[in-house]
C-alpha cells in the first residue's frame, strides 16, 4: 500500500505540465510527503513488527509534548525548560482520577490537559515579568518543586512508589485493548495536536505571538497585549503536554516521578531546538529522533545522556535554527 | 530559642557551602554574563575524583588539593569547547552548550562511578561543641573558617593583584578591555579555573558535611548557587556569599518548622519571589549598567 501510494506520488510530479524547478517539487513534496507520512502511520500496525509499534506509539506520546514546547519557546519565544511537569501533572491527573474515583478515559484526558493548561497559566504570569535565561531556570525550578510535591503528597500520589495499575481506557463504547489500539490513540491525540498547532501558527493569533517574539514594542504598539498573547501560549503548550502524559499514563500502566524529572525536561525541549524552533515537522522530526534513535541504537544507551550534551553543543555552535527551522535560538534574547 | 539556633547554626553550615559554590558561579556571570550550568557538575565530577585518590590511599590533603586542580582544568576544557566558540553569540546559546556539557560530564561519571551514592570518609570533624545549648559540629567549625578564608582570599586576589583588575575590566567592558590590551583569552579562562577549584571545595565540605558524594550532588549544586546568587544580585560576589548563608538558613528553619522534602521548594519559591519583585537582587552591582 506503502508503494504503491509512493509512485503514484512520483507519477504526478514527473507529468505535471510545469517545468520540475526546485520550487514546484518543493510545492508538491508539502502535499505529498505529510500524505504519505499519514498513510504509513495508518498501515503501521500492519507494517511493522510489536516492538517497533511500541517505539512508534513513544513518539506519537512525545509529539504534543514537542509541538507545546516549541510553541512557548520556538513561535512565542519563552525559555521554558520544565515541560515535564506538565507532562507528568497530566499523568498524574488520569492516574489519580482513573484508579482513585474511576472516571472514564474522556473526561479524564480532559481533566489531564485542564490541570497542565490551569498550572501553565499560574506560572505563565510570572513568567512575563521573567525574561530571557532566568526564566530557563525558574521553569526548572517548576519542574522541581512538581517532583518534591509529587514525592511527599504520599496519600494523593503514592510517593516514590507511583500509582500502578491504570486501567485500560475506554470511550464509550470504544475501548483500548491491545497495544494497536494504544498505538492509534497515540495517532489521534498527536494528530490533533498537529492539527490545532497548524491552525493556531496559520491564524492571526499565531501573527500575534510571532510579532510579540519579534518586536515586543511594535506588538504592543499595535495593541496585542503581550500579557494575553504570552500566556495564552503557555497555557496551550501546557495542556498538549498534560494531555500527552495523560495518554502516557495509559500507556505505562503505572505513573511515577522519576518519569517527570528535569532531564524528561531537557529531553522535550532538546526536541524543540533539535527540530528547528517555530518549525511544526520540525517538533515532529525532534520528537522522533530523540525517543526512537535511541531505541533503535540500544547499545548507546549507556552514553545516552552525553550523547544528548553533545547534540546541544554541536548544534548550538554550527546550526542553532536546528534541523527544519527558521528562528534561530540565539535571536530570542536581546543582548 | 534553643532549637531556632540549632537550625540557624545548621543552615549557616549548608549556606557556607552554597556561598562558596555560589561565589564561582557568581564570578563567571559577572564577567561573560553566562550561566555556567556546568558548574556543580564540574565540582561533581571533581569530588569523586578527590573521593577515589583517598580510597588509593593517597594523604587526604594531597587528594583535596588534586581534587582542586582538575576541578580548575576541567573547568578551564569546557570553558575552551562549549563557551568560547560561542563567546560573541548571544547569551542564551552558551546556556545550552552549558547544559549540554553539565550532561556529558554526567555521563562521564556515571559510567566512572556508578549511579550508587558513596560515603566521603574525613579524618577528622566528628568532635562536638556545646554553645549555650546549641551544638555545633567541628565539621562546621571547618566549613565556616573554609568559607571565610575562600572568602577573603578571593576578596584580596580580585581587588589587588593585576589578574583581579583585568578581570573587573572585562567584567565593566569587555571590548574596550580587549582594545587596551587585556589578554581575554588568558583572562577568562583563569576565571574558569578559580570559580571551578573554589567550586571543588565547596563540593567536598559539602560531600563531608552530608557524608555523601553522588551524581546529582551537581546539579543540586548548580539550582541552589543559581538561587544564591539571585538573591544576592547575580554577578556580585558579596550577593553571593551573603545570598548562600542566607539560603542555608531559610531552607535549614523551613526544614524545622515546616517540613523536610521540600528544600527545592523554599528555594524556587524564594528566587521567583525576588525575581518578580526584585531582579537584580538584594546587593545588585552599583556597576550594572549593561546595554
Amino acid at each position: 500500500m506503502r508503494v504503491r501510494t509512493e509512485a503514484s506520488g512520483a507519477a504526478t510530479a514527473v507529468s505535471s505540465r510545469a517545468p520540475a524547478t526546485p520550487a514546484t517539487i518543493r510545492s508538491y513534496a508539502r502535499i505529498v510527503l505529510p500524505v504519505l507520512l499519514l498513510l504509513f502511520l495508518l498501515a503501521a500496525p500492519g507494517l511493522i513488527g510489536s516492538y517497533h509499534l511500541h517505539v512508534l506509539t513513544l513518539i506519537l506520546i512525545y509529539v504534543p509534548c514537542a509541538l507545546g514546547q516549541n510553541l512557548i519557546t520556538g513561535n512565542s519565544g519563552q525559555l521554558s525548560m520544565g515541560h515535564a511537569a506538565f507532562f507528568g501533572l497530566g499523568a498524574y491527573a488520569v492516574a489519580i482520577l482513573s484508579v482513585r474515583y474511576g472516571w472514564p478515559a474522556f473526561p479524564a484526558l480532559l481533566a489531564a490537559a485542564g490541570a497542565a493548561g490551569l498550572v501553565g497559566l499560574l506560572i505563565g504570569l510570572p513568567a512575563i515579568r521573567i525574561s530571557g535565561d532566568y526564566l530557563f531556570i525558574v521553569t526548572i525550578g517548576v519542574n522541581l518543586v512538581f517532583l518534591d510535591i509529587v514525592t511527599q503528597w504520599v496519600p494523593v500520589t503514592g510517593g516514590t512508589a507511583g500509582i500502578p495499575g491504570l486501567p485500560m481506557p475506554s470511550f464509550g463504547f470504544v475501548r483500548v485493548r491491545s497495544n494497536v489500539d494504544y498505538f492509534y490513540l497515540a495517532l489521534a491525540i498527536a494528530a490533533l495536536c498537529f492539527l490545532v498547532t497548524l491552525a493556531i501558527t496559520r491564524s492571526r493569533f499565531g501573527k500575534m505571538i510571532e510579532a510579540s517574539r519579534d518586536d515586543p514594542v511594535a506588538a504592543a504598539a499595535c495593541g496585542i497585549s503581550l500579557t494575553a498573547v504570552r500566556v495564552s501560549v503557555f497555557v496551550i503548550g501546557a495542556a498538549m503536554a498534560g494531555l500527552a502524559g495523560g495518554v502516557l499514563g495509559y500507556f505505562i500502566g503505572f505513573v511515577g516521578p522519576s518519569d517527570f524529572n528535569v532531564q524528561q525536561s531537557l529531553l522535550i525541549f532538546e526536541m524543540a531546538i533539535l527540530g528547528g524552533l517555530g518549525s511544526i515537522w520540525g517538533s515532529v522530526a525532534g520528537a522522533a529522533i530523540l525517543v526512537g534513535l535511541p531505541e533503535i541504537l540500544r547499545f548507546l544507551q549507556p552514553y545516552r545522556l552525553g550523547l544528548l550534551g553533545l547534540i546541544m553543543i554541536v548544534l548550538m555552535i554550527y546550526r542553532p535554527q536546528g534541523l527544519l527551522g527558521s528562528v534561530r535560538i540565539t535571536n530570542l534574547i536581546r543582548k | 530559642m534553643t532549637a531556632f539556633l540549632q537550625q540557624v547554626v545548621n543552615g549557616l553550615a549548608s549556606g557556607s557551602i552554597y556561598a562558596l559554590i555560589a561565589v564561582g558561579y557568581s564570578m563567571v556571570y559577572g564577567v561573560l554574563e553566562l550561566i555556567n550550568f556546568a558548574h556543580g557538575d564540574i565540582f561533581m565530577l571533581a569530588t569523586f575524583l578527590t573521593l577515589t585518590l583517598i580510597l588509593l590511599g593517597v594523604p587526604w590533603p594531597l587528594a583535596i588539593l588534586l581534587g582542586i586542580l582538575a576541578g580548575a582544568i576541567l573547568a578551564m576544557i569546557v570553558e575552551r569547547f562549549a563557551y568560547r566558540p560561542l563567546r560573541n553569540a548571544d547569551r542564551i546559546a552558551p546556556t545550552i552548550t552549558a547544559v549540554g556539557a553539565a550532561l556529558i560530564i554526567q555521563n562521564v561519571a556515571l559510567a566512572t562511578w556508578g549511579p550508587q551514592t558513596q560515603p566521603f570518609p574525613l579524618p577528622f570533624g566528628s568532635g562536638l561543641i556545646q554553645l549555650g545549648g546549641v551544638y555545633i559540629t567541628v565539621l562546621q567549625l571547618i566549613i565556616f573558617g573554609m568559607a571565610g578564608i575562600c572568602a577573603l582570599a578571593l576578596y584580596l586576589l580580585v581587588q589587588l593583584t593585576p589578574w583581579g583588575r583585568a578581570m573587573r575590566a572585562i567584567r565593566d567592558d569587555p571590548t574596550t578591555a580587549e582594545l587596551v590590551g587585556v589578554p581575554v583569552n588568558r583572562i577568562v579562562p583563569a576565571v574558569y579555573a578559580v570559580g571551578g577549584g573554589l567550586g571543588v571545595i565547596g563540593g567536598i565540605l559539602f560531600a563531608a558535611y552530608y557524608n555523601a558524594v553522588y551524581i546529582g550532588m551537581g546539579f543540586t549544586g548548580t539550582m541552589n548557587a543559581f538561587v544564591a546568587a539571585v538573591l544576592g544580585g547575580i554577578g556580585s560576589l558579596k550577593g553571593a556569599f551573603i545570598g548562600g548563608l542566607l539560603l542555608g538558613v531559610m531552607q535549614a528553619l523551613a526544614i524545622g518548622y515546616i517540613a523536610s522534602g521540600f528544600e527545592n521548594t523554599v528555594a524556587f519559591v524564594i528566587m521567583i519571589v525576588i525575581l518578580v519583585l526584585k531582579p537584580r537582587g538584594l546587593f545588585a552591582l552599583p556597576t550594572a549598567s549593561r546595554v
